[in-house]
């Protein structure tokens, strides 16, 4: 048997929401240095999104319900923050928290009658009330400063709100933008492992058992749809401060089923799949769109996505990561984002420097370039194992007869042998090859500085090995003593 | 005290619990039966998940017939279930925390005390932190029990503790049992096809069959009657073999 590894606590809550809130502070910050503004417009929307994606999140998650709605909660919330700015001319501010609210007491309206519904039946009825919600707003549209209650203009210029005092630039927007959707992320996280979620916790596991311990379900069901409703209200808010106005077409009821499948991609247990479904739904179209692609094709890559996370398991890709962190020592990911990060930078420097490409251009593309050096085979494996067993098996083989014949005549040429030469060299050749033409295609990059800034990148990594690791060894067993994994916490 | 009076439960041709009346005063009592005998029914009727059409069940004096399932917990009705209700996600620590929520603790201190002292009883101390899905079936067991003993319960109630136990494990958990009533004052009401459990654990045990009751008294005795005998454990007398 095993020996018993130590278990390590959890952590308090607000150790659980201190990794969100440095990731976000970086993110406010840094952001928009890096970005044009066509990409700052573009992650502003990301952000309210991740907030909207959230609340799917949130309800799928925690407690299993599929609410398709959630994108119309968020068209609530801007349509009453829009009439409310537009009526009484009152602060930015003030029109957000009245969409959220009223966004919230809507989505509490929805849950109701989906208290005693579970699966495919409330999925079904959040859809039709999601559908429901687009043909009033095709009808009455979004207030833009008109007469009546509509506050729709007839015929005439469409009035836009003013974004607040303090956020009016894209970049301050931006900025305001990243803070309200990380304060519901981290409000979300925070309940996750107090007193709500833990009652969200017995009631997924059983509403049986939560009843029989004096947990209220109809309560703790209900204040689930209200916070995500008003937590998606917020976004709405916040997506019609971003244009000054919303569009019908914003809020059409695929969306909102593009959402719910994209958060199971990202991964509904984990809060940086609610942050990978946002970038799903509008960043990738957008980085289509932007090299000449038509955007629809994101669809088909969703639809195989969709695929794969449903038979890789219900974790999504957020699942994955938080896999691969646990599973991964300290020391590796550290070493692995120092030495990665200085080849992309150097890299990106260089490539400045020749004026081959801009610094973004090389940095991203030496990342690329590295995480496939460590993906490709295991994904050549998985690809192999969809023509079966007989197959990986007949290549590995092949492989490795090939990789004998070549240690035999390094043998013989009196060379140090390398067993995995033959694969390494492979790997290289593909990654070059592959990359460089997607840079090539993609970025306009020229084909050459591509294939020089690729195995650039994977020959600093090389030599970044041979030459520090005797000096790296000793530092890295430090930072293993000192943050052990808690392997037993697995599941 | 569990007073159960002409308790009858109808689902729709099929009578699982007919006019069943009975007093339960031991600390321990056990209930066995057959597949089928209606054991998980009267549970469910004790915690309001069915409701029967007649009769009324009172537990340590407060009269229960009327009582919402969600409010029979303030009674101090807990229960375990056949599948244990452990999540997979949060600790041991949190699974048993989130009981204390709804127990009604004067201060959080007081509740943290609670769960500490109900883990420490089944023997799980060394395994707070670890999460749900990381547990042994034995110690999802032993954890369900935990979770049935925070907030001064009047009555627990276990259905089929000892499921998938290996032997060393099910006199663990026979210790553990017998142990309840003077660790935090509660009835213990189990339910178990483990007759060495049964007998380990309860000094009264009441059998049913057919939704009727079969016998009730001392476990020896119930456990030694010709009915019992020939009802649940499958004996015939020769006469019968021979035909």
């Amino acid at each position: 048997m095993a020996k018993d590894r130590q278990d390590i606590p959890l952590g308090t809550p607000l150790q659980r929401v201190t990794p969100l809130i440095i990731t976000f502070c970086i993110i406010a910050i840094v952001g928009p240095w890096l970005l044009s503004a066509y990409w700052l417009n573009t992650f502003t929307t990301v952000a309210c999104l991740t907030l909207v994606s959230a609340t799917v999140a949130l309800l799928y998650g925690q407690l299993g319900m599929v609410s398709l709605t959630q994108f119309a909660l968020a068209g609530v919330g801007g349509w009453v923050c829009l009439r409310v700015i537009h009526g009484w001319g009152v602060p930015f501010e003030i029109g957000l928290i009245a969409g959220a609210c009223a966004a919230g007491l809507f989505g509490l309206l929805v849950g109701l009658p989906a208290l005693r519904m579970r699966g495919l039946y409330l999925a079904l009825l959040t859809l039709l009330v999601a559908a429901a919600f687009q043909v009033v707003v095709n009808v009455i549209g979004f207030p833009d400063g008109g007469e009546g209650w509509t506050g729709k203009v007839v015929n005439g210029q469409r009035a836009m709100i003013d974004r607040p005092l303090a956020a009016s630039s894209d970049v301050a927007y931006f900025r305001y933008a990243v803070i309200w959707m990380a304060a519901g992320l981290i409000w979300i996280e925070w309940q996750k492992v107090s007193r709500l979620g833990r009652a969200w916790a017995l009631i997924r596991k059983s509403e049986a058992a939560a009843i029989s311990v004096g947990v209220s379900v109809v309560k703790y069901k209900a204040t689930a749809f209200a916070v995500s409703g008003a937590l998606a209200g917020l976004a709405g808010g916040l997506i019609a401060g971003l244009n000054g106005q919303l569009d019908n077409t914003g809020f059409h009821t695929s969306q909102s089923i593009l959402l719910y499948a994209l958060v199971v991609v990202g991964g509904a247990y984990h809060w940086v799949g609610a942050v990978i479904a946002a970038l799903l739904i509008r960043a990738l179209p957008a980085l289509l769109n932007d090299h000449g692609v038509d955007g629809n094709l994101a669809n088909v890559f969703f639809g195989f996505a969709l695929l794969v996370s449903l038979i890789q398991g219900r974790t999504g890709i957020a699942g994955k990561l938080a896999d691969f962190y646990k599973f991964v020592r300290m020391s590796r990911i550290v070493e692995g984002s120092v030495s990665w990060g200085l080849i992309a930078i150097l890299l990106g420097v260089i490539a400045y420097a020749l004026s081959w490409t801009s610094f973004a251009g090389a940095f991203f593309i030496s990342l690329i370039a590295l995480l496939f050096r460590m993906a490709i085979p295991g994904v050549l494996w998985m690809l192999l194992g969809f023509f079966g067993k007989r197959t990986q098996d007949h290549a590995e083989a092949l492989e490795a007869k090939l990789s004998l014949r070549l240690v035999k005549i390094m043998k013989a040429m009196g060379l140090r042998p390398d067993h995995r030469l033959f694969k390494r060299t492979l790997n290289w050749l593909f990654i070059g090859i592959f990359v460089a033409w997607v840079a090539w295609g993609v970025f306009g990059l020229a084909y050459l500085s591509a294939l020089a800034i690729i195995w650039g990148a994977l020959g600093l990594k090389v030599l970044w090995e041979v030459s520090l690791y005797t000096y790296v060894l000793p530092w890295r067993s430090q930072i293993d003593a000192r943050y052990p994994k808690p392997f037993a916490n697995y599941r | 005290m569990i007073e159960i009076k002409d308790i009858t439960v109808q689902f729709g041709g099929v009578r699982p619990i007919d006019s069943l009346s009975v007093t339960l005063d031991a600390p321990i009592v056990g209930l066995i039966g057959p597949n089928g005998a209606g054991k998980t029914t009267l549970l469910n009727v004790l915690s309001g998940f069915v409701t029967p059409v007649q009769g009324s069940v009172t537990v340590a004096g407060s009269e229960l017939t009327k009582v919402a399932p969600h409010s029979r917990a303030k009674h101090g009705l807990r229960r375990t279930f056949q599948t244990d209700q452990i999540a997979d996600d949060l600790t041991l620590w949190q699974n048993v925390e989130a009981i204390a929520d709804h127990a009604h603790f004067e201060s959080s201190a007081q509740a943290e005390e609670a769960v500490a002292k109900a883990i420490d009883y089944v023997g799980l101390s060394h395994r707070i932190h670890r999460l749900g899905g990381a547990l042994s079936t034995a110690e999802r067991h032993l954890a369900e029990i935990a979770k049935a003993l925070i907030g001064d319960p009047s009555l627990v109630m276990l259905d089929e503790p000892g499921a998938g136990m290996s032997e060393s494990e099910s006199k663990l958990l026979a210790q553990i049992i017998r142990g309840i009533p003077a660790f935090c004052g509660a009835q213990v009401f189990l339910i178990d096809h483990d007759v060495a459990l049964i007998d380990a654990c309860c000094e009264q045990t009441m059998v049913l069959d057919f939704g009727r009751l079969l016998a009730k008294g001392p476990t020896s005795e119930v456990l030694n009657d010709a009915e019992v005998r020939k009802a649940y454990l499958g004996e015939f007398d020769e006469l019968e073999e021979v035909a």
